[in-house]
């Protein structure tokens, strides 16, 4: 610990270590100090550092905030729209069956290039497609019967109208695609079905989001409160006359 | 009168917190005599049951001395002793006073109760 003791005495700032270091190591060698008073020389040390240079910081921290807020107003707004469905089967092997299909079927490429075709025409380019995976979340909420299962899909975008099309869309794809699947259990002979139900449909979306906006500016404040901690820390060393300059 | 108690609270608060500044409790040991930074250590542990830890403790001995309220006094080999000044001595009254008044307020407000 006294070796920890001694590093962490030399963290403080260089014009305070040539006034105080040589009592402060004097009272660091009187007794056994303990891990608790190692975490108090850390403390003393960052408070020397960041006194006189709190101003220093809280430029960096407006100005990261200032940043954060003039991207996030530059990004344009998204809509969120989202769908509930439920999927009910004759026993829960068949339900997660039904819901691992109806998933993975919902996020093939296929399924989406088709949801873009009826949503936006010809416009159908390989980049809107990946574009599209991203805008697009299914959520499997937790289920309180273990024979169903309700699926949320979730679309952004930046058009409103578009957001609800594109997720009623993509359940209509859902229902084809659990109904064919259902034709094709029958002439097997299989009887027992998983049913598909859309419990509510997508709705335009009244307001914008705004959370990836909150959260660019809290990206801001960090990088901004980061980078003027780090640039207090080593103030201190810099010598007079580059300070001045 | 919900004003008037907040006020009140908040003032006994502010001056709460202010009184349990490790300075004041440097301060207290320095106005009993001269002493190096151990032994101030040692001093406040035993009238204020406070162990104030070593970068608390010089913190508090740095603030001091820019302020004028201590001043160092010839070192005896590595270690440095500190006296207080007039200035400090004035300040302790003051400080003093002021937590007196929250200590009575406060006896005061639960006789009451």
């Amino acid at each position: 610990v006294k070796r920890l003791l001694y590093f962490a005495a030399k963290l403080y700032p260089p014009r305070w270590r040539e006034r105080y270091g040589t009592e402060f190591e004097a009272l660091l060698s009187e007794e056994h100090f303990g891990l608790k008073d190692w975490l108090d020389v850390w403390k003393g040390a960052l408070a020397m550092r960041l006194r006189g240079s709190g101003v220093i910081t809280a430029i960096f921290l407006a100005a990261g905030t200032l940043a954060g807020g003039f991207v996030s107003w530059r990004i344009p707004e998204r809509y969120s729209s989202t769908a509930t469905l439920l999927v009910q089967g004759p026993n829960p092997a068949s339900t997660a069956e039904a819901v691992r299909r109806l998933v993975e079927a919902s996020q093939s490429l296929d399924s989406l290039s088709e949801v873009i075709q009826g949503s936006r025409g010809d416009r159908l380019l390989e980049p809107l497609v990946s574009k599209l995976r991203t805008a697009i979340r299914v959520d499997l909420a937790p289920s309180t019967n273990a024979n169903w299962t309700t699926l949320r899909i979730t679309f952004q975008d930046r058009d409103r109208n578009e957001a609800a099309r594109e997720a009623n869309a993509l359940t209509e794809r859902m229902i084809l695609d659990n109904l064919r699947w259902a034709y094709a259990n029958a002439q097997r002979g299989v009887t027992s079905q998983s049913r598909l139900v859309v419990l509510a449909p997508a709705a335009v979306s009244p307001r914008p989001m705004h959370r990836d906006r909150l959260r660019i500016i809290g990206w801001g404040c960090v990088i901004g409160l980061g980078i003027g901690l780090f640039l207090a820390w080593f103030w201190p060393q810099l010598p007079r006359q580059r300070r001045a300059s | 009168v919900l004003t008037a108690n907040l006020i009140t609270f908040y003032d006994i608060t502010y001056n709460v917190m202010k009184e349990s500044d490790p300075t004041i409790l440097v301060l207290a040991s320095l106005a009993a005599g001269d002493k190096h930074g151990y032994a101030m250590m040692m001093d406040i542990e035993s009238f204020a049951g406070i162990r104030l830890g070593p970068g608390t403790l010089y913190g508090a001995i740095t603030r001091l001395e820019e302020r004028g309220w201590i001043r160092p006094i010839g070192a005896a080999g590595r270690r440095q002793a500190y006296r207080l000044t007039n200035a400090g001595r004035e300040y302790l009254k003051e400080r003093i006073a002021s937590l007196d008044q929250v200590v009575r307020t406060a006896l005061g407000r639960l006789k009451e109760a």
